[in-house]
């Protein structure tokens, strides 16, 4: 070793021991599979407790507690457990009425003569303590909690002790007694983000599914609401409720929908979202084929309309079931107004998703084999702001609309006090430097300016994802072949459209096939007093909503 | 048929292919037969399709669930049913050829003069694959909203043209004389194109007694519809029996302007007669699938329709002769439609003698 090797190994950094992580196929199972695990509890505590510590991997997961304590019944002691999460379950209601009445020796859990009785035997009379039955004892006596089970399913006790229950464990028992006890923290109601209206309920949907029937109980406030549940996800075990009315849904839809619920064979379960994708009818195509809202009021409306709504444990959406293109058109505030501003709202929205949609691409189709629809001035002032900008027409519009595409997502990501100035900055000054540089044509800029207005206009989401992916496709074939380009796009998309249905129910429903157009499900509303009966389309059990004459006190 | 339709997307249905007959040339083949007569013409023709629509409808009462095909299997069987469904494939055929041949040809001397033609064929044949595909209920489903799109623009266009109508020429209104007009005009009823169609309608519809309104509607719209265009056309081009190449209805386009802003419309109302042609296309090709289906042991007959196109394709590619597409569009489609209209008459006729006879 030469002198300076020395001097470097003693001096420098060794860089020989730099760690290099893959990931290699993991043998060592880590978890005890379904299939081997023990079925039922055995009546020893401390297996019990070891099968239920080596499950949860108690000694490296910190919010696992295991509390042994002695329980005291009838005057005998017996060794118990409590097994809970820790910030599932509220600490109060264990201290205050599951250890408390369980530890503390009292007039309950001591045993007296009041428990004996006199038996005669050859004629002589004996006082017999009666044999005490624990479980029994635990369950009426001792745990003074409105929701209590027993079970001796290990399955079943997990389930439990997931949703945040507290199991208890006695020795000498091979029940576990299922104490409800949770407590974890929720958001509480509050205003929608999304779905605003001036005249409306200002609630939204929370996170936790109870509160979201309790919400949709609430405002329907009728014995003949059915809220179903059951759980989809193979891991998280997700609570779905499915809610609709007896009396009016029709029978085939909700078993429609019941069937692809439970249907769903997947591992885990965490938004609306991703049960949509699951359930609905077509996943390739763009287009939305559940309606999802946050508001109550609305979800409710649909319900009384005879639609089957589902809700997702840690989702504040409802999806509704089946959706037609027209839901996606209108806003929660159409039927609050008067049914004149509804209607000029819907036909200011359809327009709005026509030019959202189509204006750049007729931009390009006319501009680039149209012209004659023109003026000549007009066209002589076209090709005079473009005269200085190097790129073909495409280039230029599809710069201004993925350039407009950023800004938009970036101000969805970015913090929301600073969220809107990002638009309004990037926009203007983006849009300006870009005319100084002769990227883009001004009137380019009022173009993509347009589209962008026009698309927030749409008040669904998705729908406005979907204009926006097919803005894309029609300005390619509105530049590739003009108008014959469009309109095999236009051809093309409503054959696929024509072929979309939303369990069972045709998407350009009420009008192909043609329906009854008086209820709120059409695109043009009538007033409240004419719309006598429900959408045809969801073949409802009771056709008709309101009597011939509503307005009882004026005829 | 395992699906079927509302009254209201069979009127659409019927009237799609009346439409299409009134934007390729149907009423200057109308006006070249009658001349000024062509508009009391069409009130004739239009009568004489009314009586044979109630003619049909009587006789195809008998045979609800039952088109042609089946009916001319019921009369012959087999062999006769071969020979109405390869004429009737030929038929279907010859108006797809015709139609994608029309609007190409439109489509590149008016916007695509440098364009290969093949790529302007392939935009048709794309279209009627993909409706093919995915199935004759959304194809009529579609049309339905297109027809009130078209319908729409053909009352724009009249709107639209008013201004240029010089009444006096439409006179003399009787046309050059009543042979003409009536007795050699009466072969114009083949612009009733939709005739063909309603001997298939009953078994698509979810109401059988709903087929005579839908008949008597669809061609009184359809009758309609012709004698403004027709009226239209007489008292604003009287040349136009003498125009070759460019659509009539083209013509009358351009003749119309919305304030100063849009120029010249006719590149909107082409935009809207291709998606209604795209629909044409694909509602004759999907009866070209049923008639094979039923002559054929052939369940899927979807699949069979791309080896249709791609024939279709080859032939209006090989015979790049004009004079053969006018042939086919006026001469053989002309008197190949009265033939069928005749032969399937004559075929309803003796099905429903025998039908009497069985049941006796």
């Amino acid at each position: 070793m030469s002198i300076k090797n020395c001097i470097d190994e003693l001096l420098s950094f060794n860089l020989d021991k730099k760690h290099n992580f893959s990931l290699i196929e993991d043998s060592k199972i880590t978890s005890i599979p379904q299939e081997n695990m023990q079925k039922n509890i055995s009546n020893s505590l401390n297996d019990n407790i070891t099968l239920f510590s080596k499950i949860y991997s108690q000694k490296i997961n910190s919010d696992i507690v295991i509390r042994n304590f002695l329980l005291n019944a009838k005057g005998k002691q017996y060794n118990a457990s409590l097994i809970f999460i820790d910030g599932m379950v509220d600490s109060e209601i264990i201290n205050r009425f599951v250890l408390t009445p369980l530890m503390h020796k009292n007039q309950t859990n001591i045993g007296n003569f009041q428990n004996s009785f006199i038996s005669q035997k050859q004629g002589l009379n004996y006082r017999t303590n009666k044999k005490i039955n624990l479980e029994q004892s635990i369950l009426e006596s001792l745990v003074s909690q409105n929701s209590i089970t027993t079970e001796n399913e290990t399955s079943k006790i997990l389930d439990k002790i997931n949703n945040g229950f507290t199991a208890l464990f006695v020795d000498t028992l091979s029940v576990c007694f299922c104490i409800e006890a949770k407590g974890f923290k929720t958001r509480s109601i509050s205003k929608p983000e999304n779905e605003i209206v001036v005249r409306g309920s200002q609630e939204a949907f929370v996170e936790n599914i109870r509160t979201n029937t309790s919400i949709i109980r609430r405002i329907i406030n009728n014995e003949n609401l059915v809220i179903e549940q059951l759980e989809i996800g193979k891991i998280t075990k997700t609570s779905v409720a499915y809610c609709y009315m007896k009396n009016i849904a029709n029978t085939s839809l909700v078993e429609e929908v019941k069937y692809r619920l439970n249907n769903v064979n997947i591992d885990s379960l965490t938004s609306s979202g991703i049960l949509e994708q699951l359930i609905q009818d077509d996943s390739n195509l763009l287009y939305p084929q559940l309606f999802a809202t946050e508001r109550p009021d609305r979800t409710c409306n649909n319900i009384l309309q005879g639609r089957v709504i589902i809700l997702v444990n840690g989702s504040p959406y409802a999806l509704i079931a089946p959706a037609v293109l027209v839901d996606f058109l209108s806003s929660p505030e159409d039927t609050n107004l008067q049914y004149q501003y509804g209607n000029l709202a819907r036909v200011i929205r359809c327009i709005a998703f026509f030019i959202a949609m189509f204006l750049p691409s007729f931009y390009i189709a006319i501009t680039n084999f149209h012209q004659e629809l023109l003026p000549t001035d007009i066209v002589f002032a076209i090709s005079s702001m473009r005269k200085s900008i190097p790129f073909p027409i495409i280039f230029e519009l599809l710069i201004m609309e993925i350039s407009f595409e950023l800004i938009r997502e970036a101000s969805l990501r970015v913090p929301s006090p600073i969220g809107a100035t990002i638009g309004i900055i990037g926009g203007l000054i983006l849009g300006e430097a870009a005319v100084s540089a002769n990227l883009v044509s001004p009137l380019l800029i009022i173009i993509v300016a347009m589209t962008g207005i026009c698309s927030y206009a749409i008040p669904d989401f998705s729908l406005n994802f979907t204009i926006r992916c097919f803005r894309f496709i029609y300005t390619i074939l509105g530049y590739t072949a003009g108008f014959l380009g469009i309109g095999f796009g236009i051809f093309i998309n409503l054959i696929l459209l024509s072929n979309l249905k939303s369990f069972g129910v045709s998407y350009f429903s009420p009008y192909v096939p043609v329906g009854n157009k008086n209820t709120d499900s059409s695109f043009f509303i009538k007033p409240v007093w004419k719309r006598e009966e429900r959408s045809s389309f969801l073949k409802t059990q009771r056709p008709k909503q309101e009597e011939k004459i509503s307005m009882k006190w004026k005829y | 048929m395992e699906f079927k339709i509302g009254k209201y997307q069979a009127i659409s249905f019927i009237l799609i292919v009346m439409i299409n007959k009134i934007l390729l040339n149907i009423p200057k083949e109308i006006i070249k037969q009658s001349q000024t007569g062509a508009a009391i013409n069409v009130i004739f023709t239009c009568i004489l399709a009314l009586l044979l629509t109630l003619f049909i409808c009587s006789l195809v009462k008998k045979f609800p669930d039952e088109d042609i095909i089946d009916i001319s299997k019921f009369v012959g069987s087999k062999p006769l049913q071969v020979l109405l469904g390869i004429a009737y494939i030929l038929f279907f055929s010859s108006i797809i050829i015709t139609v994608i041949y029309e609007f190409t040809n439109l489509l590149q001397v008016i916007y695509f003069p440098t364009t290969s033609v093949y790529l302007l064929l392939l935009s048709f044949i794309i279209p009627m694959a993909v409706a093919s595909k995915i199935g004759f209920k959304s194809i009529l489903k579609t049309n339905t909203i297109i027809t009130i799109f078209i319908l729409l623009s053909l009352i724009v266009i009249f709107l639209g043209t008013i201004t240029n109508l010089r009444i006096t020429r439409i006179y003399p209104i009787l046309g050059t004389n009543i042979n003409n007009t009536f007795i050699k005009g009466s072969i114009n009823i083949f612009g009733y194109g939709g005739l063909i169609y309603l001997f298939f309608l009953s078994p698509l519809l979810k109401n059988k007694k709903d087929f005579k309104k839908i008949a008597i509607i669809s061609i009184l719209i359809s009758g309609l519809f012709l004698l403004f265009t027709i009226t239209i056309l007489l008292t604003i081009f009287p040349f136009i029996s003498h125009s070759e190449e460019i659509l009539s209805m083209y013509l009358l386009t351009r003749c119309i302007e919305f304030g100063e802003f849009i120029q010249r419309t006719d590149a909107i109302f082409i935009f809207l007669w291709i998606i209604s042609g795209f629909s044409y296309l694909s509602i004759s090709l999907n009866f070209i699938n049923i008639i094979f289906e039923k002559l054929t042991t052939c369940n899927k007959s979807k699949n069979y329709s791309y080896s249709f196109l791609g024939i279709f394709f080859a032939i209006i590619i090989l015979f790049k002769n004009q004079s053969l597409f006018k042939f086919l569009e006026t001469y053989f489609y002309k008197y190949f439609i009265l033939g069928l209209l005749f032969i399937s008459l004559i075929i309803l006729i003796i099905a429903n003698k025998k039908k009497k006879g069985n049941s006796i």
